[in-house]
């Protein structure tokens, strides 16, 4: 089990239009002890967020109602240390940028090898846990 | 008339600019040139009339002079006749000796009115010198005092007549001078007002024949501009009217150069609109490549990873799941392709609008029953024809109407309408949708190329929409106000009458 505080087990929130982005990482983060919740839709995923807050959130860009780039600056807002991953099919120069200025943690380019986000995941708990032994 | 003679080489002069331009190698080719040309002549003509004015007086000054010297003449002899009648009623020797004194002074003066009178006047005719002479033997006649006293008398008598003959006599020369004056004088009038009048006559012909020949080459270049605003020409031509003038060719050519210049920042431009679409399309394609791409990847990795403890039916679901994202991905291609590929229409057929519309609406029956939408179709009672392409016309329709369900919640209106616009000669289709409209930034790119609101559909339905439409000389145009629902208009031109 990947464990967090308190020996809680980690939390990770995904959010992503593409249902099989959601069902495939549901198969592979809870396999490896993660508590995983999936989302189409920004709103309900920040509803979640604020429930009980993440540790990491995956999300991506282009959604319909409230898109990548505002969850992002929510959960920046709300949970400092929490760290933000964007998955993305495209993204220009400006909205890098952008989300950048939001204090993303990492951008990661559709499509990629699971391997790489996992990867990605582990080093936003690690900053996250220096977070929080310093503060 | 002198004078006369003197305006007849310049009636030459003014009518001579109108064809020398074309004759005379020396004239001037610049606007510069013409003006300077034409100051010249309009001074020289104002010179002209003033000259022929003040020679006029002149003139009449010399005249003045000849009635004053007829004057004095007339009082020498006056004051000779004076002394003569002094001698007549005193008989006073002294007398006689001054009016023949005075003899010499009437010489004199005679002489001096001679010398002022020109050839085409009388002055003093030759007879009244010998009248004069006839006078002046009396006179000295007289002188003699051993002369019997009837020849006296007789003498006297002799004097008396021809001393009013001369008087007479001069008053009628006096009177015929005064009126040859007067004749002359109303001649220099008469000349002075025809003088000005051919002035001003001329001056009217300059303008006449100046004003067309200065602006000639800028109302050409104006022309030419008109033109090129109605997309008859691309450049301004050195035509006949143009070459005519200095100017008229520089300013020609700096404005054939702008517009070169400004077709090529034009081409520039294009170029850059296309590598911003062609931007938008790679944003585009990308993404609708790289999901479905994304999840193969995802699906297949977890396969791999957990092959043996999946159960069947899971298994299954993600081999399907990895189809449905190759099917996706396969048809973003294909659309695109059509997209961009040459549309050569089909066979152009004449084709009834309402029809058309009423089978796009019997096609999407199914989309409409499920969206629980109620359709309203209000065609036109006569056929409304056209002519194009029956499949791609019938896309673009179920596109619309496609895209009006999608926009509405259950319970929307679907409206859509045939008409005829015989003014314009269009026919009209309209798609109306109750849904939540768009705001005018999303208007503006409805039709671009991968632009969608949908988290479903590849973007391209109304770009491919009005490219059909485009191809089949339409129009393609949407209103919408947020929450006011959307309005799609289609327009295509009228078949044409048989």
């Amino acid at each position: 089990m990947q464990s967090c505080d308190q020996n809680q087990p980690c939390r990770l929130l995904v959010v992503d239009d593409e249902s099989i982005v959601g069902k495939r990482l549901r198969q592979v983060f809870s396999k490896m002890g993660f508590e995983i919740e999936t989302f189409v839709d920004g709103a309900p995923a920040m509803a979640a967020m604020i429930e009980k807050p993440f540790d990491v959130v995956v999300t991506d860009l282009k959604m319909a109602d409230m898109d990548g780039m505002e969850v992002l600056r929510q959960v920046r807002l709300l949970y400092p240390t929490t760290r933000v991953i964007i998955i993305t099919g495209y993204a220009d120069e400006a909205t890098a940028e952008k989300a950048r200025q939001l204090g993303v943690f990492e951008f990661l380019a559709k499509p990629f090898r699971l391997d790489t986000l996992k990867d990605m995941v582990f080093r936003a708990l690690e900053a996250k846990r220096q977070d929080d032994l310093q503060g | 008339m002198t004078c006369k003679d003197e305006d007849m080489p310049d009636d030459h002069d003014m009518t001579a600019p109108a064809d020398q331009h074309t004759v005379l190698p020396f004239f001037p080719k610049s606007i510069r040139g013409k003006l300077i040309i034409s100051l010249l002549a309009v001074s020289l003509l104002g010179t002209l009339a003033t000259s022929a004015v003040i020679y006029a007086m002149w003139r009449m000054e010399d005249r003045i002079l000849i009635i004053e010297s007829f004057c004095e003449l007339n009082q020498k002899v006056l004051e000779t006749r004076r002394y003569e009648k002094n001698y007549l009623l005193f008989g006073n020797e002294r007398d006689l000796m001054l009016a023949f004194d005075y003899l010499d002074e009437v010489r004199s003066a005679i002489a001096g009115v001679r010398g002022l009178s020109p050839r085409s006047m009388a002055g003093v005719e030759p007879p009244y010198d010998q009248r004069l002479a006839a006078y002046e033997n009396t006179l000295r006649q007289l002188r003699n005092h051993d002369l019997p006293a009837k020849r006296t008398a007789g003498l006297r008598e002799e004097l008396r007549e021809r001393g009013s003959a001369l008087t007479e006599q001069l008053l009628t020369m006096d009177a015929k001078a005064k009126q040859t004056v007067e004749r002359e004088v109303w001649g220099f009038q008469k000349m002075a007002v025809y003088i000005l009048f051919l002035a001003a006559l001329a001056g009217s012909v300059l303008i006449f024949f100046l004003v067309p020949w200065i602006t000639g080459p800028l109302e050409a270049i104006r022309r030419a501009a008109a033109r090129i605003m109605h997309g008859e020409t691309a450049s301004i031509p050195l035509d006949a009217a143009i070459r005519d003038s200095v100017e008229g060719v520089e300013l020609a050519n700096s404005l054939n150069r702008m517009l070169a210049a400004l077709e090529a920042k034009q081409t520039q431009l294009i170029q850059s609109a296309k590598l911003a679409a062609l931007g938008r399309l790679t944003a585009g394609i990308a993404h609708e490549i790289n999901n479905p791409l994304n999840n193969i990847y995802l699906t297949t990795e977890v396969l791999l990873e957990d092959l043996p403890h999946l159960q069947c039916s899971e298994r299954l679901e993600m081999v399907h799941d990895i189809l449905v994202q190759a099917d996706r991905a396969r048809e973003v291609v294909g659309n695109l392709l059509e997209f961009s590929r040459a549309r050569k229409p089909g066979a152009l057929l004449k084709i009834d609008l309402a029809k058309l519309v009423e089978n796009s609406l019997a096609l999407v029956k199914n989309q409409l029953h499920l969206g629980k939408i109620t359709s309203h179709f209000h065609p036109v009672p006569a056929p409304v024809w056209i002519v194009g392409d029956p499949n791609q016309l019938q896309q673009v329709f179920v596109n619309l109407i496609l895209n009006g369900i999608q926009a509405m919640q259950p319970g929307g209106v679907l409206s859509t309408a045939v008409s005829l616009d015989q003014e314009q000669h269009l026919a009209v289709a309209e798609v109306r949708d109750t849904g939540q409209g768009m705001p005018a930034d999303i208007q503006r790119q409805i039709f671009d190329p991968f632009f969608t609101t949908k988290t479903e559909g590849t973007g391209l339905g109304l770009a491919v929409s009005y490219a059909i439409i485009n191809d089949h000389h339409g129009e393609i145009k949407v209103e919408s106000h947020p929450g006011q629902g959307t309005l799609f208009l289609v327009m295509l031109p009228l078949a044409p009458k048989e």
